[in-house]
Formats: C-alpha cells, sequence, structure tokens
C-alpha cells in the first residue's frame, strides 16, 4: 500500500512537471490578439517564423507543364472545295492522270504529341522555357500497287526542342502584355523511313510524317490580356524558318491571330472559348529522294511540296480546373470552320490537348 | 468558458479515479493525489487554450497585426469615406480563425488623425472595402477590390494587389506597389514605406 502512495506522488510530480515544460512556452509567447494588436510595425518586422510550412509567400520559379495533343486530318481540300477519295485517288489507266490525282492517297493522319515543358522565372518580367515534344504518326493509305492496296506507315520520336524567353513588358492591374522569342533546335528527325509501295525495304517518307523541321526556327510571339471580371486574350504569333535544311528544304512559315476569352464558372473552374486564324505557306525546295521521273513526279500529293500551306479559322472550346495554386488541368477541343487549301491537302478534322500545369 | 468546460470535465474523470480508491487509502494521500490532478487539470486546460489560440499560424497572426498596423500609417482620401465617422472597412475572405483573430485584434481600436474605429468584414458580405486581404487571385468582384487597397501573398498576387506580404530570412515583410497606391490616391506615411520594398 505504502508503495502505490509513493508511486501516485512521484507520477504525479513527473506529470506536473512535464506539463510545465510544455505548457509554459505556448502560454508566454505571443499568441492573443491583444498581444499582436500592441506590438509595433518594428516589432512585427523582426518576428520569426521559422518553423513554419506555410508556403504563401513561396514564389514558385519552376514550372512543368505536360501536355498532350490529338490531331486527326481525313478528306481533302482544294482551296475551299471538298475532294472525294475518288477524285484524289488515279485508280490507273483507265482514268486520266492529272497532277491532282495520285496512285497512291493518304486516307487518315493521326497525329499526337507528348509535350514536355520547363519553365524557370528568372524575374517578374522574364521567364525562361525549354519544351521538348514526343511525336506519334500515323497515316493510313490506299494505293493502286499490288500488295499495298491498304497500308500503314508510322513514326515517332523525339520533335524539336524549342528555347523560349517570356518577357513581361507591361503589367498593370488589369492589362499584360508580354512577347515570347523562342528558338527551335533542329532535334526531331528529317531522315524517318518506312515500308512504301516505292521500292523493296524502307523508303524515306514525305514531309508530314517527319519529326522536325531540320531547321533553325525562330516562334515569336505577341500577347495582351486583360484581367478583369471577363478575361480576355490576343495574340499575334509568326515560326519564321530559316536557311534550308539537310534534304534541301524549308517547311513554310506559319502566321497566327488568336483571341480567346475565359469565363469563370465556379471559384476554380473556367470555360474557355477562343478561335484561332491561321495563314501558312508551301515548303520552300524539295526533298529530291521523294519524286520520281516523269511527266508525274509525285506519287502522293503530301510529296508535292506545293500542297502545302494556306488558311485556316478554327474555333475552340474547353475548360481549366485549377486544382490547387500550384496545379492547374486544362483540356481543349479545337475544330476548323474554315479551310482554305493549296492542294489537293489532307484536311484538318479536330484537334483535343489536355495539359496539366504545376509550379514548384 | 471554454477553459472551465475543460476543468470541470477533467475533474469529473479525477472524482470518478478518486472513488474508485480503496477507502483503506489514507486521508492524506487521496488529499495528494487530488491536488496533484487539480494542478494537472489547471496546467492540461492552459495548454490546451493556448493551443486553441495557435491553432491560426504565426504568419496569419503577423499579418492580422500588420494589417491593423498598416491602418495607422495610411491616410485615404477623404472621398474613401461618407461621413467623419465612417470605421475603416477591412474585408476578408471567409476563414473563421484569421476572421476571429483580426476582428479580435482591431475591436475598439481607433486610427489616424480622425480616430476612426475599424471593421471586419467577409469579402463576400461586403459593399465597400478600405482594405481587403484576398488569397485567392480570382475570387472577387473587380469593381469592390479596384476600389480597395488589395493585400495579398506572394504566391496568390492579385492584379490589384498594392502590398504583397513575402518571407525572407525567416520573416514576414512586405512589398508596395507604388502604381497601384498612386492609383487609389492613398499616402502612405516614410515610416511605412522605410520598413518596405517599394515597386
Amino acid at each position: 500500500m505504502q508503495v502505490t502512495l509513493i508511486f501516485t506522488r512521484v507520477s504525479s510530480i513527473i506529470l506536473i512537471l512535464v506539463l510545465l515544460a510544455f505548457s509554459v512556452p505556448l502560454a508566454f509567447a505571443q499568441s492573443t490578439p491583444t498581444e499582436f494588436a500592441e506590438m509595433s510595425l518594428e516589432e512585427l518586422f523582426e518576428l520569426k517564423i521559422e518553423n513554419e510550412t506555410n508556403d504563401d509567400f513561396l514564389e514558385s520559379h519552376w514550372h512543368f507543364n505536360y501536355k498532350y495533343m490529338a490531331a486527326q486530318f481525313d478528306g481533302y481540300l482544294a482551296g475551299d472545295s471538298d475532294l472525294s477519295l475518288d477524285q484524289v485517288f488515279w485508280s490507273g489507266p483507265s482514268e486520266e492522270r492529272t497532277s491532282t490525282n495520285f496512285p497512291l492517297v493518304p486516307t487518315v493522319i493521326k497525329q499526337q504529341a507528348h509535350l514536355f515543358h520547363f519553365g524557370y522565372q528568372y524575374s517578374d518580367k522574364i521567364e525562361l522555357f525549354l519544351s521538348l515534344p514526343y511525336i506519334q504518326q500515323r497515316t493510313d493509305h490506299i494505293s493502286r500497287v499490288a500488295n499495298y492496296e491498304f497500308f500503314m506507315v508510322e513514326t515517332d520520336g523525339i520533335g524539336d526542342a524549342v528555347l523560349s524567353l517570356n518577357y513581361k513588358f507591361k503589367d498593370l492591374a488589369l492589362h499584360r502584355w508580354w512577347v515570347n522569342f523562342s528558338l527551335s533546335l533542329p532535334t526531331g528527325s528529317i531522315d524517318e523511313v518506312g515500308d512504301t509501295p516505292r521500292g523493296e525495304g524502307n523508303q524515306p517518307l514525305p514531309y508530314t510524317m517527319q519529326l522536325g523541321s531540320g531547321t533553325f526556327d525562330f516562334p515569336i510571339e505577341f500577347n495582351y490580356q486583360y484581367l478583369g471580371k471577363h478575361d480576355v486574350g490576343l495574340s499575334m504569333s509568326a515560326i519564321i524558318r530559316s536557311g534550308k535544311n539537310d534534304r534541301d528544304y524549308r517547311l513554310g512559315n506559319t502566321y497566327r491571330i488568336s483571341a480567346n476569352y475565359r469565363f469563370k464558372l465556379t471559384q476554380n473552374v473556367r470555360l474557355l472559348l477562343g478561335t484561332d486564324a491561321y495563314y501558312w505557306t508551301s515548303i520552300s525546295g524539295e526533298d529530291r529522294r521523294l519524286a520520281v521521273a516523269g511527266d508525274f513526279p509525285y506519287a502522293a500529293s503530301i510529296i508535292n511540296p506545293n500542297f502545302y500551306g494556306g488558311k485556316k479559322l478554327k474555333l475552340s472550346t474547353g475548360f481549366s480546373y485549377r486544382y490547387s495554386k500550384n496545379y492547374t488541368f486544362t483540356t481543349k477541343l479545337s475544330k476548323p470552320v474554315y479551310q482554305y487549301l493549296n492542294g489537293p491537302q489532307p484536311k484538318e478534322m479536330w484537334q483535343a490537348s489536355i495539359q496539366l500545369n504545376s509550379a514548384f | 468558458m471554454n477553459y472551465a468546460l475543460c476543468l470541470f470535465r477533467i475533474l469529473s474523470l479525477c472524482r470518478l479515479s478518486l472513488r474508485s480508491l480503496s477507502p483503506r487509502h489514507i486521508i492524506a494521500g487521496r488529499l495528494s493525489i487530488a491536488t496533484g490532478m487539480l494542478l494537472t487539470s489547471a496546467l492540461l486546460c492552459t495548454a490546451w487554450s493556448a493551443n486553441a489560440q495557435t491553432a491560426l499560424s504565426k504568419s496569419s497572426k503577423i499579418k492580422a497585426a500588420y494589417i491593423f498596423n498598416f491602418t495607422k500609417y495610411i491616410e485615404w482620401p477623404r472621398a474613401a469615406f461618407t461621413h467623419i465617422e465612417t470605421p475603416i472597412t477591412i474585408c476578408v475572405e471567409h476563414n473563421p480563425e484569421f476572421n476571429d483573430f483580426i476582428k479580435a485584434l482591431v475591436k475598439q481600436r481607433k486610427v489616424g488623425k480622425d480616430q476612426r474605429s475599424l471593421i471586419v468584414r467577409n469579402i463576400n458580405d461586403a459593399n465597400i472595402c478600405h482594405i481587403a486581404y484576398v488569397k485567392s487571385a480570382e475570387a472577387h468582384t473587380e469593381t469592390l477590390l479596384r476600389n480597395a487597397l488589395v493585400l495579398s501573398d506572394m504566391n496568390n498576387k492579385h492584379a490589384f494587389s498594392a502590398i504583397i506580404f513575402f518571407r525572407q530570412n525567416d520573416k514576414l515583410r512586405f512589398e508596395i506597389n507604388m502604381v497601384e497606391v498612386n492609383r487609389l490616391n492613398i499616402t502612405i506615411s516614410s515610416e511605412l514605406l522605410k520598413l518596405a520594398r517599394v515597386k
């Protein structure tokens, strides 16, 4: 019994000491509203917040975005006139061969790209980016060559890496203007080959199936954004190509004007509406390995460098979801409403993208 | 009130424990245990009470204190107030802990040469804000914030942010955007400016 009593007393004393050790600092640190109200600016200025994991003040210098894009081309246009496959396909000697029908016709072109985008916020005005695409392409064909009546060609690999500099030259409360200068490096292959009816084994593939431009290109973009209740953005951009690649051609320049509107559906979800007008030029020079001898050197429309370029107007819609201040998910679907193509040229049916933006 | 409730509950538990002891225990022993438990209960409740106060992060408390202090060093144009006794309205987002803390902090305090009182309103219920502390960049209507001195954190800068809190050397600092301050026709005292990172 005596032992129990001693044990109880000792336990009480130890418990009191332990509680004192833990509770005294809590009770005596600044903690009440009155204590904080009575502190001067200078005192507040010197208060330490070293043990907090609160990230309200951490500036996110690094960004990583992943974007998956898919597009499909199906059918043909010459100017703004639709052409059927029968009109583009040269079925044999019973039909007159012209420069706009071909013994080999791509029917459906499917493109996918995984775009990895790394960004670094150098200062309030300057942001640096590196973008690296991984491209997968597949084209279904019909031809009048025996054993190649229906065939498919695929390519995949790294595309052209792009280094970018974003310069925000005006950042007012509701208006923001910035410009983006980029350098596109010829890291994508222009030597892709595949099994085609042109001969035994693998043959050089046409321009659409290559993964890069083969030239140093200069994308430039000018942007304006109104940041009010109704968020509106306008941008003008161009991809200017330089020189000629190892296969003696240069892809056409591309020019684009875009407008987009973001409407807030809920606190974190926004509806996106947009329109893009494109103009792009045909290919300069040509990869001579693709042409054949004779009056009609191009076995398919996509081999003729003049059947590239045109004008296009697209409408797009989608939504963005802000999961947290560091993560945003965006999805978008666009469809051309008007296309005027130098051709016969495969026409775009749709393009879709899913994007995850993260900052850390 | 919470403190008293806490003490009552812990002491009730202690009484049950004492009842379970054998009647053969000597009175001194029981008194000793009772004293120990009373002290323990008091300390537990002190710690609990203090802990409840600290549920709000220290940086949030410092921000609340800064906001109160800013009102002492900032002069709004006359037109910002309809009457000489119109209080300075501090708008905050829905965060009960922060709101309760800053309300208690500014309660019955008066600032400036006009000795204006201060009131704290939820930004979603406010018609006017003299100061607005916003954490969500997209949360509020343009018109409400256009005329307010907007405070935000570095990670949640708003289009109208005039004062931005940031962390430097484990201390809470602030940046003042003079473009916004001038647009609002607000006067900031040199004492406040000398502590700020002015942009």
